[in-house]
């Protein structure tokens, strides 16, 4: 009697029934989950992974071992042999700086002298 | 009635998608939970804007609260038991005022409302003027059809605790629906 008196209130309790949720719900959920799980864009770029065939990436680095082949320092290059019987030096013998750093013409005669 | 017989271990890995910003992984979760939810939310505040509320937010909660543990129980029940706390909050109910009010039921005069309402209102009368704690029991074995164990994990009490709220609920309603069980008797005996 007390297993039948349970099924009837069972029934009548279960012709209480929701109304579906709104279409609307689905789409708020689906916003305020793609804002709540976004993060920065600077720490993004610290998990940025770029796939790359192994093929191309050992022609991208022959290509820069070659660029940096080709750019390399000059240093060791050679100075074209002097001409016999010319010569230049240069020596500071001599030299006295202008007084008070004025300049003056100096006359060739005086230079002669 | 609606059970979701998915593996704790193939939700758990699903959560953890989710939560690291996999977007398939949460919505497979949330269509897979979102009408029993929703029901337990509208059934307990009886408003569907509150239910869809409280719906949102506990989807949400799943993500960015504390990390859901397969091993201490379903997702069921701890989605159950993350939207119990949302409408409590919501309804600004402390357990104690809860329980204190459990045998303040107030009649439901069903001849006077079965002229102007539905019998599914009349349902729904009854069930919201039951105490919180012996509500939120009587919709989770009735309408949702989960096990004593289930319904204690949810509410937090133990399992003896859950059988005597629903006693108790279930003799508020049978006295509460008298009239129309009643009538319904009489309606198969004619």
């Amino acid at each position: 009697m007390l297993v039948k008196e349970h099924d009837e209130l069972d029934a009548l309790l279960r012709e209480w029934k929701p109304p579906a949720p709104a279409e609307e719900l689905d789409r708020r959920v689906a916003a305020r989950y793609r804002a709540a799980v976004r993060r920065p864009l600077w720490r993004e770029f610290w998990k940025l992974r770029i796939s790359v065939p192994a093929p191309v990436l050992l022609a991208a680095v022959a290509a820069i071992v070659a660029l940096v082949f080709w750019l390399r320092p000059t240093a060791a290059r050679s100075m074209p042999a002097a001409t016999p019987g010319t010569g230049s030096s240069l020596t500071a013998g001599g030299f006295q700086p202008l007084p008070n750093g004025e300049a003056r013409v100096v006359p060739v005669s005086e230079v002669q002298r | 009635m609606e059970r979701s017989p998915v593996e704790p271990i193939t939700e758990g890995s699903l959560v953890r998608s989710a939560r690291g910003g996999d977007e398939k992984a949460f919505l497979a979760i949330y269509h897979r939970h979102r009408d029993p939810v929703y029901r337990f939310a509208w059934r307990l505040t009886g408003f569907t804007a509150a239910a869809e509320d409280v719906t949102q937010e506990c989807f949400l909660a799943l993500v960015r609260g504390t990390a859901f543990d397969g091993e201490r129980g379903t997702l069921r029940t701890y989605l159950f038991g993350i939207a119990r706390n949302l409408v409590l909050r919501r309804l600004r109910i402390s357990g104690r005022e809860a329980e204190e009010s459990a045998e303040a039921v107030a009649p439901v005069d069903v001849l006077a409302d079965l002229l102007a309402a539905e019998r599914a209102e009349l349902v729904a009368g009854a069930v919201a003027r039951l105490p919180l704690f012996q509500r939120e029991a009587i919709v989770l074995f009735t309408y949702e059809e989960m096990s004593m164990e289930e319904i204690a994990a949810i509410v937090g009490a133990e399992v003896g605790a859950v059988k005597s709220r629903l006693r108790r609920a279930r003799e508020s309603l049978h006295a509460a629906l008298a009239p129309l069980l009643a009538r319904d008797a009489e309606g198969r005996c004619l």
